[in-house]
């Protein structure tokens, strides 16, 4: 067996696969995470929650407002405050659409394995107006595009004026037509892809976990199953290359299970497809449902009534919020002392339940495209390497 | 590519907001410039590069960023720390390590304590349009405020506190209210014409400081005093 | 095209420019006096529907103001310049601005003020930035703005002039000249010192070095001296004077010289203050 090393390029962040090759098929591979662990759950300690929800959605510049959003829920929890409905609706808007932004730039990463020049770069400019289309949407509604300040504790800071949720209805059904045209054209352009057959023919049947089609329920799924371990406790015989890793790992009820879009689609829309490529290709059906529903979620704002719950409880307590972040669940847990200061924080994000699997899948795929496999699980590295060890008791 | 000036974007283990927030620019960035990135999946620090642009901030208990990072120095004519992370720390500045699997990297710095840095580009993360509109003026040699993204990089941190510290609370605040605009969390408000900082907001990002028209009038004028006395410390044979 | 450095060179204290006009506004309902001949471009702009709408600061009581986004002939010239206090740009602005459909506007400020627009348009630092909503940048003289409050006290406790009825100020030599209920008070200017700003003490800009058109009082009594720093700043004054709401003639080397002096002033003020507290 010969081993390489190959350094990941177009997926969110720093890592490399070690892939051990036998007669041209991975034989075993290993995704090591290289970023450095900024170390998150620390920074916040002892500091005022409001400063967490800033903070924490700096974890990760592609899924931030997933973040902010499980943060604040937690917080909440933990307070004992509530957002009103308008603030629902907005703060499940601006987590959709940054959902949709996180596909689109996924999208926008795995073109060129699947599309050749010069078709590409025409499907790379098609995609990115539709993402900077998005990110105007997300800047009227979070403020910002990345790390929208909106998002608050208690709910969304601003509600949009009558015309600006006008324009705005109409901006998406133009969004939501343009994105069927570059799906359909999309997907006729990859029919003929070599990369494509592959990912087709290659059936891996995971076990899924995922708490809601479009926010995140803490009720649907049991928390104190999950376990997080270090790297070298899932494997044996580790390679001392592979000793390098910055991430953890996760486990549900001590089995490896998959988070993200095919799980939420799996679970909640009948949808089923147990080759590499349905993992894309729930994501292109999540970014139409998402849209459509971002759509019904504005119709539903009141306009003039306020989106948070204007009160901040200083006073200890525990909390926990999850969301589903665009790769999938993810659970933020806090403790308050006294004084209402954070003492405890903790954060499971979806790429840990998911290394695992890439590993697995990696197995038996073809040497010379092996890169594709991590990429097609477009796994989020930012956000997997900050975390710290949850004690399973 | 044939003649195109090369840029290399790269991160070091910020939050890819950065990174993103340029690729959103691509399709104009590429029509002028051979763009190198990791999110095009053609990063390769071992080669020659005009500008070299870093994200992130730098984790100085890590030997392989380090490493990497004065590669890249040796490797760029021009070296940009883009974003607040990469040029003043941002956020960052708060990590105390002790956070596993990896409870060694324990302290974060921006990019200019480890190399020699050109330009530093505040900015949570900086609009897409920047980029392109920064690399122009330096191309063209002269600018509006080349000369304060170059007194920037002089800095180890800047923030809100900064601001506070040393034009609000010193009595040389205008009360023009750039500041209150510039933030991206919104943790400067205006009280009774002067701003005031929400302190639990401030992420640490330095954009307010070099909005402020005060701010920026004494980073300017400390960076030139600073680097007279270098050039005359160098003329008396010190280093 | 003329770049300004980040520092203002004392050799060229107005800054780069490539026009510079005498000006006044040709209607009748245009004040004349500092702002007359802005006024009467803003007018054109709005009129030719170059722009959507306007941001400056509108005088509410006596030297207080707030700031608006005019977007009709009337509200115009009711938030004609206000350059004695500065008038704070707020987060509303900015909801304004991002909320509602309009796509360009002109901003009127103060120097500062001009140099953070033209910040922000040249290098957006931030995603949430009104940037390409900035179509001009007018800036108006300012030799430094009063403390608002510290002002309006001194005036009402010394000369029994209330802070509404002040209506207008103006500079004539070494002294102010404030205009209140059709009266005049006139002060000199180092009585007042004191009730300047700090941070304006601290500025070397006079002209607006950072924005595209820069307007101020001219020597020449009821006229506006004009200075034009890129090409679109000198075709919008020249098409406002071409279709007639403006009455222009090429400045005189005297004039220039007038606002040279003043604008020297300041920065030598400035630079002799900084050395202080670097
Ligand atoms: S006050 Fe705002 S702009 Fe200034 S450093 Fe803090 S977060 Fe950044
Ligand atoms: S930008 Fe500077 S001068 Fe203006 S209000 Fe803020 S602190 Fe004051
Ligand atoms: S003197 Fe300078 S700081 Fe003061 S108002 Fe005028 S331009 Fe602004």
């Amino acid at each position: 067996m010969e081993a390489t090393v190959i350094d990941l390029q177009r997926v969110g962040g720093e890592a490399e696969l070690l892939a051990y090759d036998l007669d041209g098929i991975v034989e075993k591979a290993y995704f090591i995470t290289t970023a450095p662990v900024r170390g998150f759950e620390r920074i916040v300690k002892g500091k005022n929650p409001v400063f967490a929800v800033n903070a924490v959605m700096r974890i990760c510049g592609i899924c931030h407002a997933a973040h902010g959003i499980a943060s604040a829920e937690a917080i909440e929890d933990a307070m004992g405050v509530s957002p009103p409905a308008n603030g629902r609706y907005l703060r499940e808007t601006i987590g959709l659409l940054n959902k949709i932004q996180s596909h689109l730039m996924h999208l926008v990463m795995i073109i060129p394995d699947l599309i050749p020049e010069p078709e590409r770069m025409k499907y790379i400019v098609a995609t990115l107006n539709i993402l900077n289309k998005i990110n105007d949407v997300l800047t009227k509604i979070g403020g910002s595009p990345t790390h929208p300040p909106y998002l608050v504790i208690g709910g969304v800071s601003r509600v949009p004026d009558e015309k600006t949720l006008v324009n705005l209805l109409e901006e998406l059904d133009k969004l939501i037509e343009e994105y069927i045209v570059l799906r359909r054209s999309f997907k006729t352009s990859i029919s003929s892809s070599d990369i494509y057959g592959q990912l087709r023919f290659k059936k891996h049947k995971p076990k899924y976990l995922a708490s809601h089609m479009f926010y995140g329920d803490k009720y649907s799924i049991r928390i104190d199953k999950i376990r997080v371990v270090r790297y070298e406790d899932i494997h044996e015989d580790l390679p001392s290359k592979a000793r390098e890793n910055t991430s953890m790992i996760a486990l549900y009820d001590g089995q490896i299970v998959e988070t993200g879009p095919r799980a939420r689609l799996n679970k909640y829309y009948d949808y089923s497809d147990d080759s590499l490529w349905g993992l894309q290709e729930a994501r292109l059906i999540e970014i139409e449902l998402f849209l459509k529903r971002t759509r019904e979620l504005l119709e539903k704002v009141e306009v003039g009534e306020s989106g948070h719950s204007k009160v901040l409880v200083y006073r200890s307590g525990k909390g926990t919020g999850v969301f589903e972040a665009p790769r999938g669940t993810l659970i933020h847990t806090v403790e308050l002392d006294d004084n209402g200061r954070i003492s405890k924080y903790k954060i499971i994000v979806p790429t840990m339940f998911n290394i695992p699997l890439i590993e697995q899948a990696a197995q038996g795929f073809p040497s010379k495209h092996v890169d594709i496999v991590p990429r097609i699980y477009d796994p989020c590295i930012p956000c997997s390497t900050h975390i710290i060890r949850l004690d399973s008791r | 590519m044939s003649g195109k000036t090369s840029i290399l974007i790269y991160d070091l283990g910020g939050c890819e907001g950065c990174p993103l927030s340029i690729m959103r620019s691509y399709p104009r960035l590429a029509r002028i410039y051979d763009v190198h990135a990791k999110c095009i999946g053609n990063a390769d620090i071992e080669r020659q590069y005009n500008y070299a642009i870093i994200t992130g901030p730098i984790c100085l208990n890590s030997q392989r960023h380090i490493e990497e990072l004065k590669k890249i120095r040796k490797n760029s004519k021009i070296l940009i720390a883009y974003g607040s992370c990469a040029s003043v720390g941002g956020i960052i500045l708060y990590a105390r390590g002790g956070q596993e699997p990896r409870p060694d990297h324990r302290v974060y710095a921006p990019i200019s304590k480890i190399v020699r840095v050109d330009f530093s580009i505040p900015g949570c993360p900086p609009a897409p349009q920047m980029l392109i509109s920064l690399l122009g003026c330096i191309r063209s040699g002269r600018g509006y405020f080349l000369d304060l993204f170059k007194a920037v990089s002089a800095y180890s941190k800047l923030s809100g506190f900064d601001l506070m510290d040393e034009v609000v609370l010193t009595g040389i605040c205008v009360g023009c209210g750039a500041c209150v605009l510039s933030c991206p969390t919104n943790a400067l408000h205006m009280v009774d014409g002067r701003p005031d900082l929400i302190v639990e907001k401030c992420i640490r990002c330095g954009t307010c400081t070099v909005r402020c028209p005060r701010f920026t009038q004494i980073l300017i004028q400390r960076y030139k005093l600073r680097e007279r006395a270098k050039m005359l410390a160098s003329l008396v044979g010190g280093e | 095209m003329a770049f300004q450095p980040a520092t203002i060179d004392p050799s060229n204290p107005l800054g780069p420019y490539i026009g510079a006009y005498i000006a006044r506004s040709t209607a009748k309902n245009v004040k004349a006096g500092g702002g007359g001949a802005v006024t009467a471009i803003l007018l054109y702009l709005l009129d030719k529907k170059k722009i959507d709408g306007v941001v400056a600061a509108k005088k509410t009581r006596g030297i207080k103001g707030e700031i608006v986004l005019a977007k009709t002939r009337e509200e115009i010239l009711m938030a004609a310049g206000n350059r004695w206090s500065i008038v704070p740009y707020t987060m509303r602005l900015k909801e304004t601005l991002m909320s509602t459909d309009i796509r360009r506007v002109a901003f009127v400020g103060l120097p500062c003020q001009a140099q953070f627009l033209r910040q922000m348009k040249m290098f957006p630092l931030m995603e949430g930035d009104f940037a390409d909503k900035i179509f001009v940048i007018i800036s108006l003289f300012c030799m430094g703005t009063f403390a608002v409050e510290s002002f309006t006290d001194y005036l009402a406790r010394n000369y029994n002039v209330p802070l509404e009825e002040v209506e207008n100020i103006d500079i004539e030599g070494d002294y102010l000249v404030i205009f209140y209920s059709g009266k005049k008070l006139r002060l000199p200017i180092e009585s007042i010192i004191y009730h300047v700003q700090h941070g304006c003490i601290l500025c070397p800009d006079y002209t607006g070095v950072f924005a595209d058109i820069s307007a101020g009082r001219a020597s020449r009594e009821g006229y506006t001296l004009i200075l034009t720093r890129n090409r679109l700043a000198d075709s919008i004054v020249n098409n406002a004077a071409y279709d007639g709401y403006l009455e222009i003639s090429e400045a005189t080397e005297e004039e220039i010289r007038y606002a040279r002096e003043k604008a020297l002033d300041k920065l030598n003020r400035s630079l002799k203050y900084i050395m202080r507290i670097l």
